[in-house]
């Protein structure tokens, strides 16, 4: 029998590199988290108890925390549920310069409260270094960064004190269009380590994550920059009192074109809220009306990680939701005037992630084909998902877009190969080659890195600007090239507990020449940079506003 | 995130098992095949169990194919539910409930073209009447989640035709004419709600439609009408299920042997039946069975046809009579 098996392996073998071998370029995304120095162990504490904590990861955020040019990685640690006040260190991983990192966490002070969830690198004080906040089960905790590669924590007096409870995420734009950058903090849940209650089997006495529908969602915090990187808790004054799902993501985009910044936060199994910015930095609750707080049939989904991206380039954003298993993720395409509608089954959005538990989303030109796909981060939440066809561990989920709003999923041997429980993903460019890189958070898992292979050349844009908000963020980028008009929405906080490289990143595929790019800065200035660009090689961009 | 299934499926389970009252029993013949039938509905894992046993001894019969195929189907377990529904039907086992079965165990693995055409079959297998109703119905919700929006107002029509005052169906057709873009979709959302006024999805249904129609203030109507009845309805999946999980929390104590922890545990629940039984359970551990007694006496009354309490009440008024006085 001995040669018989021996044959059919090499068979198999043969098949399996034949089966890769045909697959296209886009499916080589290689894991190159280790060898390049982020070496990283998400710990979630995962206890006999079960508490609910343990099963939500925890973020990324790609920066460049020491303003050289090349972007570093931030992870966020979780540790032990309930937390106990110790602090907990996570890992900040300093570009060499060549895309490789060191993990410098303890010397730049990159340490927090509680019990890890989401990160945002915003620069809150505008002072031209990215600072970062901390989001957890527990305590906020903001980190000043000093400008000279480290960073103090300046949570108090920070105003930040009311963002107590379970904060998973935030976002920050200028809101009030005041200059300076506003943050939202979604929290989740009402979660008590010690309430009475039992989930699982009550017959065996293993317990099981309880369902988050037993606890009541925790209202959302609003606040206003002083000016100075510090806040004001503006909830109620901003009409975002109502704003009290189970929330786990959240972003900031100009959804209707007004210049302003409007307010989409995925809430997990309750509607999603969408409030739209009266331009002055209050809002008005348009969920429902909007048409994306539930899915085509009505039903509030199990939401968890948000992007916003032109995916039918119509020129305005569309909505992009992950959502649990045996639901489907959505995709809401925008309408005009705030309207949106669920386009999950007919474009082809929705079926491949059936038996997908979806959090963390981006979407990107993966392909380099001049369209935007996208990149879903998966996992379950229990050990031993109810269902047999779903499992606890899970591949990634791409979808490729044709450009008009329709995707098909391709599959890769690699990414079904290794499924993983993954939360967090955010895009960065940490070897400057142009495209963007995909940093994954594995809940109880390894931090990992796929680098995507650009196959056209390709133009990342960085915005600079000299005020409050020196990242821009909340500026639009267009490109016009001979073949299309593709737009991108400068966001800081977005995906699932996650911060992306502030770059926007643009494919040019063979043929193309860029005619115009154009900067709508935040305050509504405009910067055209005219005429036949030619890009022969992937170029970084830096464009600076006044 | 949610640990449950999505309210398609979760219909279509509800829709088979309403099949299942159809369905003609015996039909395997053995007892312990009307047994794993009987448990089917309520332990579906018993069901799979018992029907394994048999299919050791009788891996040919297609009847045991089926409750086997059947009780996987529930138990979470479609790829499994496939290989044997399918089984049964190559063993002439063919029914218009294995093939709704089976139907729905395809789509859940994702085979949408083998599904339809299960579904088209259990459509002909149906003829007239509620059979046929859910056969299309079922066609139709498939055709729907594909966003086959034309064939999807085709079958879900002929639902509505053999069963107009069903609501899920009604409702469902007025999806798809929706995603048709057909203009009948505003009059088939009003007719949902007619028949459903308290389902929050036909009630968004309508606002969606009417807001289409650019009667806002309409549409702004209704969503405050779906918005109270979604929260009601939030707020009673939540009560629900803390009050499961607060007496899952209390017979987890008694188990482990805490019957005074587990009695204070039952007691904070209050009245609620299954919380008068468990503190009678922990009284009784606790060696105080006049308190049991008068406990189950409670709960008996609650619960009139649970035999074993009955029993239970009898023993522990007979352990109470040896029980020294307080």
């Amino acid at each position: 029998m001995r040669p018989v098996t021996a044959g059919f392996g090499s068979l198999l073998v043969f098949a399996t590199a034949l089966a890769a071998a045909e697959e296209p370029s886009v499916c080589r995304l290689p894991e190159v988290g280790r060898s390049v120095g982020l070496v990283f162990d998400h710990d979630r504490g995962a206890s006999a108890r079960r508490h609910l904590p343990e099963t939500m990861g925890a973020g990324v955020a790609w920066l460049d925390f020491d303003g050289d040019g090349w972007m570093d990685l931030y992870a966020v640690q979780s540790g032990v549920y309930p937390p106990t006040g110790e602090l907990v260190s996570d890992g900040l991983f300093r570009n060499r310069g060549d895309g490789t990192f060191d993990n410098v966490a303890e010397r730049a002070g990159a340490r927090h409260r509680g019990y890890g969830q989401g990160a945002l690198a915003a620069d809150f004080d505008g002072d031209g270094a990215t600072d970062l906040l901390i989001l957890a089960a527990g305590p906020v905790t903001l980190l000043r960064n000093r400008g000279d590669g480290t960073f103090e924590d300046r949570t108090a007096r920070s105003g930040l004190e009311s963002a107590t409870g379970w904060s998973s995420a935030a976002a920050a734009a200028d809101a009030d269009f005041d200059g300076d950058l506003d943050l939202y903090v979604v929290r989740y849940l009402e979660y008590d380590p010690a309430a009475e209650l039992f989930c699982g089997d009550s017959k065996t006495g293993v317990r099981d994550y309880c369902d988050p529908s037993l606890f009541q969602g925790e209202g959302d915090r609003f606040y206003r920059n002083r000016g100075d990187g510090t806040f004001e808790d503006a909830t109620a004054a901003a009409g975002l009192s109502g704003a009290n799902g189970r929330g786990l993501g959240v972003m900031f985009t100009d959804l209707d074109g007004d210049g302003d910044p409007d307010l989409y936060v995925a809430n997990d199994l309750t509607i999603n809220f969408l409030f739209a910015n009266r331009g002055d930095g209050t809002f008005e609750d348009l969920s429902l009306l909007s048409g994306a707080a539930v899915n085509r049939f009505g039903k509030p989904e199990a939401s968890m990680g948000i992007v916003t991206a032109d995916f039918d380039q119509d020129g305005d954003p569309d909505l992009a939701v992950t959502n649990f298993d045996v639901e489907t993720n959505t995709l809401y395409a925008n309408r005009g005037s705030l309207a949106f509608e669920d386009i999950s089954a007919p474009s082809g959005f929705g079926v491949p992630s059936f038996t997908l538990l979806g959090f963390g989303i981006v979407a990107a030109d993966l392909d380099f084909d001049g369209a935007l796909d996208t990149f879903v981060a998966n996992g379950h939440i229990f050990e031993k998902p109810k269902r047999a066809n779903v499992a606890y561990r899970q591949r990634p989920l791409l979808l490729l877009g044709d450009g008009a709003g329709r995707f098909r999923e391709q599959r890769c041997a690699e990414l079904d190969a290794n499924p993983q429980v993954a939360r967090a993903l955010a895009l960065g460019d940490p070897d400057r080659d142009g495209d963007p890189d995909l940093a994954i958070s594995n809940n109880g898992g390894p931090l990992q890195l796929r680098r995507t292979q650009a196959t056209s050349p390709t133009l990342a844009v960085r915005l600079s600007a000299a005020t409050g908000n020196p990242e821009a963020i909340g500026a639009r980028i267009t490109l016009k090239t001979t073949a299309r008009r593709a737009v991108r929405w400068l966001t800081a906080g977005d995906s699932y507990q996650a911060t992306s490289d502030k770059a926007q990143f643009f494919a040019l595929p063979p043929g193309e020449t860029v005619e115009e790019i154009e900067v709508r800065w935040p305050h509504g200035k405009t910067t055209r940079l005219r005429g036949t660009l030619a890009f022969p090689a992937s170029t970084s961009l830096v464009i600076a506003g006044q | 995130m949610r640990p449950s299934r999505s309210s398609t499926l979760r219909t279509s389970l509800v829709l088979l098992l309403l099949l299942a009252a159809f369905s003609a029993r015996g039909e395997g013949g053995s007892a312990a095949l009307t047994e794993a039938e009987a448990v089917l509905a309520r332990d579906p894992a018993r069901a799979l169990e018992l029907a394994r046993a048999i299919l050791g001894a009788e891996p040919e019969v297609p009847q045991v194919h089926a409750v086997l195929g059947r009780a996987a189907a529930q138990a979470g377990q479609p790829a499994l539910a496939v290989e044997h529904l399918g089984r049964a039907l190559a063993l002439g086992g063919e029914t218009l409930q294995l093939r709704l079965y089976l139907a729905s165990a395809l789509w859940e693995t994702g085979r949408y073209d083998d599904a339809e055409a299960s579904f088209r079959r259990a459509c002909e297998l149906s003829g007239a009447g509620s059979r046929g109703q859910l056969a299309w119905h079922q066609l139709g919700r498939l055709l729907l989640w594909l966003a086959r929006a034309p064939q999807a107002v085709e079958a879900l029509e002929r639902a509505v035709a053999l069963g107009s005052q069903a609501p899920d169906a009604a409702l469902d057709l007025a999806r798809a004419l929706d995603l048709a873009g057909d203009p009948r979709a505003l009059a088939a959302f009003t007719r949902a709600v007619a028949l459903a006024p308290e389902s929050p999805r036909a009630r968004w249904g309508l606002a969606h439609a009417l807001r289409a129609a650019g009667r806002r203030e309409e549409a702004a109507a209704e969503l405050e009408i779906y918005r109270e009845l979604y929260q009601r309805e939030q707020d009673s999946v939540r009560n629900g299920g803390l009050v499961r999980a607060s007496l899952d929390f209390a017979w987890s104590l008694l188990r482990a042997g805490d019957a005074e922890a587990a009695a204070a545990a039952f007691a904070r629940l209050g009245d609620v039946a299954e919380a008068l039984e468990g503190r009678a359970r922990a009284e009784s551990a606790r060696g105080r069975h006049r308190e049991a007694v008068a406990l189950l006496e409670t709960a008996v009354r609650r619960f009139p046809d649970r035999d074993d309490l009955l029993e239970f009440l009898a023993r522990e008024r007979l352990a109470a009579l040896t029980e020294a006085e307080p």
